[in-house]
């Protein structure tokens, strides 16, 4: 049995970062919280993730500027992202997921159980495991 | 018309005519005269019988007399005509000169009524060319009034847009005013498509700069763009909201240092058509763009704002349903949060359906009597627990005799939470909130005052507009929208009332409600 998988969860809305950490939990991820992208960033600095799962729209850091970031780094140029987001429509999800690697594009609301099928997809939750 | 009187031009000419007139006919009856002294001679020389033998003589000498008197009174009329002609010389506006003449027969008669027409017609023309032109003056001046006083650019150019006129304004939207002198003068004979063309704002997209002015300069009867251009000096970058999403459009990337310009163009209304060239008009739209893009800011938050308690209701409902193991705690927990957030939810669409009614005018006010002290004390346990967190202490002074209002609760109990909640949120702890409501002839005022930060001069105007917030770090610190007091200024206003504000930066801020209260106001 290899250690669970690593996601890093980036959202700024205190009750839904709870949810989210509750399902994937449950799913059998190891979960780490972040505020903002400012705490985001630090936390990919200071420690490795399997997997990052990032809101949009985020106070002193935003998700866009979290990603432009990490990229720019060789060790986190390949790292999965799927990017949460509360816009609709008026945003171009093709042409960020192009741009940044992105893994998936979801719209709020959306269903977590969602979140975890893309998850199980990408990362899958014994890391020892063939995906 | 020759200016020099006739008489003076040559006297020999005018004497000449009517010596030579009367010349002939006194000759007419001298040469009678002579005739007839000679026949009376060669009569007295010769016998009776002399009369039949010189007849000839007698019939030529009769009619030569009589010719000459006949021409005589022929020409008298006309002479006279004659004479009055000649006082005036041939100028039409002299004919009040020339006198009627006395006595009948169809030539005076024609002769009388002929002046007097011609004395009838000069009046009216004199008149009516009076009158025209004073009017034509008098609207020429108003329309060069107009020009100075209108607030946009109006500029007549020829076909090739070389510009023939510009009124004051032109100068100062194209930004090329740096004196009172350097005005109109300057921007003659200049190309405006190449003005157009300098002060357009040239950005690496500037695909939108090019574009207008191509349209501009093409074909068609009326055109109307819009142009970006750089700022002018004094422009003040204020309150404008900068997103730091790079998804953003590039249109509108830095908008807050930009001035927008409205330029239309139209065929110069004439009988040639464009061959006479074009009248432009330049509006300064900058005010509106930004209002514009600061609603579609609101617009992304809110919509931003409502996605958020929905992604939160469907995944613990989704959470309660589908997960297994959920303990009871959490179940009660995850149902207590979706109740929350159904809450905030709901509070969002009233706050929506607020800003569409205050954009769109359409605000309703119910008319109910209301106790103003009820009202205002409800508001003030709400706001209480705000107050006491922002470690602010509270004095009321609400006057027992305020009289009933006519009005909408829910509003006003609204507009009474944002005043103290404004109060609170701009009050550094450590502060002070005072309300005090009382009556002063027939109106009930109601003071909102708070040693907070205070509000600048130049801003206290402003922060009734819709989305206008003070550019300063206390104001962005704190969430806001800058709807509450626009929102505030309409309920109050559509009560009748007013909501005014005193300010020093600093010290801290009054704000007054102030609603009517007739003595018998009409309960609903």
């Amino acid at each position: 049995m290899g250690r669970p998988a690593r996601i890093l969860v980036a959202e700024d809305d205190a009750v839904f970062r709870r949810v989210i950490e509750f399902t994937l939990s449950r799913a059998g991820y190891q979960v780490s919280t972040a505020a903002n992208g400012r705490l985001a960033k630090e936390h990919l600095a200071a420690e490795s993730c399997d997997c990052l799962v990032t809101d949009h729209q985020m106070p002193e850091m935003s998700g866009i500027d979290l990603l432009n970031h990490i990229r720019a780094i060789e060790e986190l140029r390949t790292l999965p992202v799927i990017l949460c987001t509360a816009k609709g429509l008026e945003l171009d999800s093709h042409f960020l997921m192009q741009r940044y690697g992105l893994t998936a594009v979801l719209h709020k609301p959306f269903s977590p159980r969602k979140l975890v099928d893309i998850l199980s997809g990408c990362c899958a939750v014994d890391t020892e495991a063939a995906i | 018309m020759n200016s020099e009187p006739l008489r003076e031009r040559s006297p020999m000419l005018v004497s000449t005519d009517l010596a030579r007139g009367l010349t002939l006919r006194l000759g007419f009856i001298f040469l009678g005269l002579i005739l007839l002294i000679l026949f009376a001679n060669r009569l007295s020389m010769s016998n009776v019988s002399g009369v039949n033998a010189n007849w000839p003589w007698l019939v030529v000498m009769v009619a030569t007399a009589f010719g000459g008197i006949i021409n005589l009174r022929l020409c008298r009329i006309p002479g006279q005509i004659q004479a009055e002609l000649l006082q005036t010389d041939g100028d039409p506006r002299r004919w009040n000169e020339v006198r009627p003449m006395v006595g009948s027969g169809p030539i005076v008669d024609s002769w009388n009524a002929l002046i007097e027409q011609a004395n009838r017609q000069r009046t009216t023309t004199t008149t009516e060319s009076n009158t025209a032109t004073t009017a034509l003056d008098s609207q020429n001046a108003l329309m060069a009034r107009a020009m100075r006083s209108v607030s946009a650019g109006v500029v007549v150019t020829d076909p090739h847009f070389q510009i023939v006129s510009a009124n004051g304004q032109v100068a100062a939207l194209l930004g090329m005013e740096d004196s009172e002198n350097s005005r109109r003068s300057d921007l003659r004979g200049k190309n405006i498509l190449t003005i157009l063309a300098e002060i357009a704002k040239i950005t690496p997209d500037s695909r939108n700069a090019k574009q207008n002015l191509g349209r501009l300069a093409g074909g068609g009867n009326a055109v109307t763009i819009r142009l970006q251009c750089r700022p002018k000096p004094d422009a003040t970058n204020a309150d404008f909201p900068t997103s730091q999403d790079t998804t953003d459009t590039p249109f509108l990337e830095e908008p807050a240092e930009s001035q927008f310009l409205r330029i239309s163009r139209t065929r110069l209304a004439g009988r040639d058509g464009d061959k006479d060239g074009f009248a432009w008009l330049i509006q300064d739209i900058t005010q509106q763009i930004m209002a514009s893009a600061a609603r579609d800011q609101f617009l992304q938050t809110a919509t931003h704002e409502l996605r958020t308690p929905l992604a939160n209701l469907r995944a613990y409902a989704e959470a309660l349903s589908i997960e297994s193991g959920v303990s009871v705690e959490e179940q009660k927990e995850f149902c207590n949060i979706i109740t929350d957030e159904t809450n905030r939810l709901s509070r969002l669409v009233d706050h929506l359906l607020t800003v569409g009614q205050l954009e769109a005018g359409s605000l309703i006010i119910q008319q109910h009597a209301l106790e103003p002290a009820r009202i205002l004390e409800e508001a003030i346990e709400y706001t209480r627990p705000q107050i006491v967190a922002g470690g602010l202490t509270l004095q009321t002074d609400i006057s027992p005799k305020l009289r009933k209002i006519t009005g909408d609760k829910d509003k006003l109990h609204a507009v009474l939470i944002n005043l103290i909640g404004n109060a609170a949120k701009y009050t550094p702890s450590g502060g002070s909130i005072r309300i005090v409501a009382k009556l002063r002839q027939d109106t009930v005022e109601i003071k909102v005052e708070d040693t907070g930060i205070g509000i600048a001069a130049e801003d206290l105007e402003r922060v009734f507009e819709k989305f206008y917030r003070v550019e300063n770090e206390h104001v962005s610190k704190q969430a806001g929208n800058g709807l509450g007091l626009a929102f505030a200024r309409e309920v109050a206003r559509l009560h009748h009332g007013d909501i005014t504000v005193e300010s020093q930066p600093g010290e801290g801020s009054v704000f007054t409600l102030h609603l009517p209260a007739p003595d018998e106001p009409r309960a609903s």
